[in-house]
């Protein structure tokens, strides 16, 4: 039998950047707010201090940051006909945990989604005609234009400390940034990162191809930086520890550095770590949240009821939490009815080597998480799909975010896995390859879902999430003809050998690509095809908003986390102006 | 690294491409020029003829200065490091009354082969002046953890294990005067000082008051001296 | 005058006259000492330490078999030396070995290649049971593994790992996937994990390790980082897993 606590304003699930961005906003505006977070509490001084935090070995082999698998794993398979089966070790994705949830181990690279990316399936009518797209991809409208999520991109940004150049300030195109982006209506508050050996290399093959390089927007601070919550943040030193691991120098831009300290302080905010919720209760009628159930380190449960339900806990974790607490109706592939599940996608990636002469010292292990040069141009909506019979694209990046031995030790095609020809080659290559990824968008289709598991648990006894998924025929010419392009460039940057590698199907749960799942629990204008309105609020219980990327109805070839940030402080705003001065609906159905 | 199958490969010709590509970003090391460290010690034992006044007169010949802590240990820092700093006196990017006019003094050749000098030599240990437990018991805790509420990480994060520095750009503090330490990091935290690549010292410097500034000082002082600063890569 | 100027003040005073007494007492002549650049971690008699896990048997075949994966050459050692095999026994008897770190509740199926490890097979399980498959096949061939010449013990490992046999029911590329994957952990792992002995994969690649700050040189295109790396082991403050 649950302990039922005392009753309070708000809680918050999962205390990572959005939930502590949504609990920061809502204590500030006086209200009581706990913050549930299932793992321990970590901060910069000890935790991630040197040099113990760079050990491969741990955090990139034995994915020491990442969602506790032993205790709440989940399952795959790539089609509903095969059975699916747990994945017992993360490597595709790796979700995170514990105070600061991945916005701790994440690199820091910072995308706005563009104007298209919002109406999507309206450009793609209108651009292409309603006959163009693949009727077997369920894309989909968000409900907000971006226009109006512009300022909440700027508010993000100016928490984070981005750096980079501004391509398009109000419509104006601006050198040195990238001209494909959707307008800002400010310049960064960083200037760009330095560029990586390979990217200046990159940059002069792609200009004189024609195409627009520009450096990456980063959330590794360009130099000493202090934000609006009033926290300082170090310059980034490039160390080459940054995806999978933690930052010791205050240098990266995770909730640590830019705004716990700051919730924290706060007398209306309360955190509870080691807190699992199992899940969020409804009153009869099932339209009203009353609060959530959550588990102690020791098992005891407790029950704590609430106004104003968040659930943050991670794309994937967001869409299990709706599924077992039964708010808006499981997605069925067979009959299409449903959305819960629906629209999962993901990011459909690939990996381009090239290979220099002894002479050229690339330096790899010298790296930001988010100091690459790259190209738009072969991104979203950029360019012409006419002829090409595919939609989406990818940005063609040269980057290496690390020289870690374990895991980066590139040799020329030809070369055996293994003996004296390997150990001579990956001696002769390591330090004089460099290295370009395809980040590529990920459509959505009637058979990729997410639902619950009939036969696997978590070590509270309750399903694990079951994934559907594979690439989409789409998405697989899509990336062939990114990888087309990329290989172009890289015959142009003058090396000795260059070796594309595109993604092709069946998707595998073994290679790591990147922790991009979304989907799920999307955004949109219609109940029927979506499970949140625009301001990420449910449509079937008016006071629970699940923030994370399970609201993307489709996944655009840019990361993840700016858009997201964009609107968490979106869906927050319209919480403090319109929904507590009216509980109930924000939009009618 | 696992092949899979759908290789792309294009085998191109490296003769002008290598050319090129070390023509444009040839490595630059302190000067273009090839250390002399046989010179550098003449230097330092009798300076020039054009006015370098001899670096052994404040900084020792082995590079143990006088011990006061008023002149900094040279010896084991890299010669990248010195060089830097000769080159910053030189250009007003870093100033001391003493250094900057030496300095403007120095030709390229005098400033690398100074450099490759001291980065070669062992100096002679000195014994720390005995200080407080509690001080260095703090010292030892921001060198080695750092602190939350003032944000700042281990100075050992850059500064190396046990102060030996991070060759060639962070130099070693194992063993360097106390008080010459302490006084580079007020300077730091004044703005006086500021001829770092990231404004790092200074942001840390800030964050420091006068006790955390004592108490590093005198941890670094009370490690040993690691080696000298011309280690090539070896099996 | 401010506390600042007053400093620098002080300091010059003190200077000058130090200055002073240096050149009147004139140049002491100190012996240059021109020592050869110390090297990390100099190994001296090492006695070898024990097995935790591996038997004497197993140890026969794994050094020979990681010591194809990443054979000893004139410049730079192999896996052995390199303490792999020491490596994957720590790792066989802690944590990882006992599957601690992976979903471990059944039931266990067999799947398709996207759906990763499948087996009921603990890390340390599968070894043990592959390797007593491989040892009893050896037992009827008359010459042992670690006694094969090199290109016949390469030609056992690629038919392993074209999966072309089962070793007491364990798919042959399964273990010996795993035993790869293992021989270049063990041999790129910071030290403190028993591998990389005196860091020689890190130097074999020129990967300066886990201290790591490259502001300052990460735009000196080409530049040629040419120093010793530096593990975690060589902070007394290290804590391993």
């Amino acid at each position: 039998m649950a302990e039922k606590l005392k009753a309070v304003d708000v809680v918050v699930v999962g205390v990572g950047f959005m939930g502590a961005i949504m609990a920061k906003e809502l204590a500030a505006a006086g209200l009581s707010v706990v913050g549930l977070e299932r793992g321990k509490k970590r901060w910069t001084v000890p935790e991630f201090q040197s040099p113990d935090i760079h050990d491969e070995l741990k955090y990139s082999i034995r994915k020491g940051m990442m969602q506790d698998v032993t205790r709440e794993a989940m399952t795959f398979r790539n089609y509903s006909s095969q059975e699916a089966l747990p994945i017992r070790q993360w490597q595709a994705f790796l979700p995170g945990t514990d105070l600061g949830g991945s916005g701790v181990h994440w690199n820091g690279q910072t995308f706005r989604f563009t104007e298209a990316d919002f109406v999507w399936h309206t450009r793609m009518g209108e651009r292409y005609g309603k006959n163009f797209v693949d009727p077997d991809l369920t894309i989909q409208d968000w409900g907000v234009t971006y226009d109006e999520l512009e300022p909440y991109f700027d508010k993000f940004e100016h928490l984070l400390g981005t750096g980079g150049k501004a391509g398009n300030l109000n419509g104006k195109i601006q050198p040195g940034g990238n001209p494909f982006e959707s307008w800002r209506s400010r310049e960064y508050p960083n200037p760009p990162m330095k560029e990586q050996y390979g990217g200046v290399l990159f940059r002069k093959a792609a200009t004189e191809m024609g195409y627009h390089p520009f450096v990456q927007p980063s959330s590794n601070m360009t130099r000493p930086y202090t934000n609006p919550e009033g926290l300082q943040l170090n310059a980034c030193n490039y160390c080459g520890f940054c995806e999978r691991y933690a930052c010791e120098h205050f240098a990266k831009a995770t909730p640590q550095t830019v705004i716990l300290p700051v919730l924290l302080k706060n007398p209306h905010f309360e955190l509870r770590t080691e807190a699992q919720v199992l899940r969020v209760n409804l009153d009869s009628h099932k339209k009203r949240a009353t609060g959530v159930i959550y588990a102690d380190a020791t098992g005891r449960e407790f029950e704590q009821p609430a106004d104003l339900v968040i659930i943050t806990t991670y794309a994937l974790n967001n869409v299990r939490m709706m599924l077992l607490s039964g708010i808006g109706r499981p997605y069925d592939p067979k009959t299409g009815k449903g959305v819960i599940g629906r629209n999962y996608a993901y990011q459909t990636t690939g990996d381009v080597y090239v290979f220099y002469d002894e002479s050229v010292n690339v330096n790899p292990f010298m790296a930001a998480g988010a100091s690459g040069t790259l190209i738009d141009d072969f991104n979203d909506d950029n360019f012409d799909h006419g002829p090409l019979g595919f939609i989406g694209g990818s940005y063609i990046m040269s980057a290496l975010t690390n020289g870690r031995p374990i895991e980066f030790h590139p040799t020329p095609p030809g070369t055996p896995d293994w003996g004296k020809d390997w150990k001579a080659a990956i001696r002769r290559h390591y330090n004089h390859t460099a290295h370009m990824l395809l980040h590529g968008s990920s459509m959505p289709t009637r058979t990729n879902y997410l639902d619950l598991d009939p036969t696997y648990k978590d070590a509270w006894g309750l399903p694990l999430l079951r994934m559907t998924f594979d690439f989409p025929e789409n998405d697989v010419k899509m990336t062939q003809f990114c990888m087309d392009r990329a290989v172009e460039i890289g015959k142009r940057m003058r090396a000795k050998t260059v070796a594309g590698y595109p993604r092709k199907p069946p998707f595998t749960t073994q290679k790591y690509q990147t922790t991009h799942n979304t989907g799920g629990v999307v955004m949109g204008s219609d109940p029927h095809t979506s499970a949140l309105n625009r301001y990420l609020q449910s449509w079937d219980a008016h006071n629970v908003f699940v923030v994370g990327a399970s609201a993307y109805p489709q996944n655009p070839g840019y990361n993840p986390t700016d858009t997201l940030g964009a609107l968490a402080y979106w869906s927050v705003d319209a919480i403090k102006k319109q929904y507590l001065k009216k509980p109930g609906p924000l939009v009618s159905a | 690294m696992k092949l899979n199958r759908s290789i792309l490969i294009a085998t191109l010709a490296t003769a002008t491409a290598g050319f090129f590509l070390t023509r444009s970003f040839a490595a630059q090391s302190a000067g273009a020029v090839k250390a002399d460290e046989g010179r550098g010690a003449e230097i330092a034992a009798s300076g020039t003829a054009y006015g370098v006044v001899p670096c052994a007169r404040c900084h020792a010949f082995d590079g143990t200065a006088d011990g006061s802590g008023a002149f900094p240990k040279l010896s084991g820092i890299s010669s990248y490091y010195l060089a830097k700093q000769l080159r910053d006196f030189a250009s007003g990017l870093r100033t001391d009354a003493i250094m900057s006019a030496i300095a403007r003094k120095m030709k390229d050749e005098d400033i690398a082969d100074v450099s490759e000098y001291y980065s070669g030599v062992r100096g002679t240990p000195t014994p720390a002046p005995g200080a407080s437990p509690d001080l260095l018991a703090l010292g030892a805790r921001l060198a080695t953890v750092g602190d939350q509420e003032k944000e700042i990480q281990a100075c050992e994060a850059c500064h190396g294990p046990q102060g030996r520095g991070e060759s060639p750009a962070i130099p070693p503090l194992a063993g360097q005067y106390a008080p010459y330490i302490a006084f580079q990091m007020r300077m730091w935290r004044m703005g006086y000082r500021k001829n770092d690549a990231n404004q790092q010292m200074a942001n840390i410097a800030k964050r420091l008051n006068a006790q955390d500034i004592e108490a590093v000082g005198l941890y670094f002082e009370g490690l040993p001296q690691q080696g000298i600063a011309k280690n090539k890569r070896q099996p | 005058m401010s506390k600042e100027r007053q400093e620098q003040e002080s300091r010059r005073t003190f200077l000058r006259s130090a200055f002073a007494a240096c050149v009147t007492a004139g140049t002491a002549v100190i012996p240059v000492d021109r020592i050869r650049p110390a090297t990390q971690n100099q190994s001296t008699a090492e006695q070898p330490k024990p097995y935790v896990f591996f038997h004497p048997d197993e140890v026969q075949f794994l050094s020979a078999a990681v010591d194809r994966f990443i054979p000893p050459d004139e410049e730079w050692p192999g896996a052995v030396d390199a303490g792999v095999v020491e490596y994957i026994d720590q790792q066989m008897a802690g944590k990882w070995g006992s599957a601690g770190y992976m979903y471990w509740h059944g039931p266990f199926k067999e799947g398709t290649p996207s759906q990763g490890y499948q087996l009921p097979l603990t890390p340390a399980e599968l070894f043990r049971r592959a390797t007593a498959g491989i040892n009893q096949y050896f037992a009827t061939q008359g010459t042992p593994f670690h006694q094969l010449s090199a290109d016949k013990q390469d030609e056992y490992l690629e038919m392993l790992l074209a999966n072309k046999t089962t070793l007491n029911g364990v798919p042959s590329k399964v273990f010996a996937d795993f035993l790869l994957q293992h021989t270049v952990e063990g041999f790129f792992a910071d030290p403190i994990y028993g591998g990389n002995k005196n860091m020689v994969g890190w130097k074999m690649l020129g990967f300066p390790g886990p201290y790591a700050d490259y502001y300052e040189l990460i735009d000196q295109y080409g530049i040629k980082l040419d120093r010793d790396p530096v593990s975690i082991e060589s902070s007394p403050r290290h804590h391993a897993m």
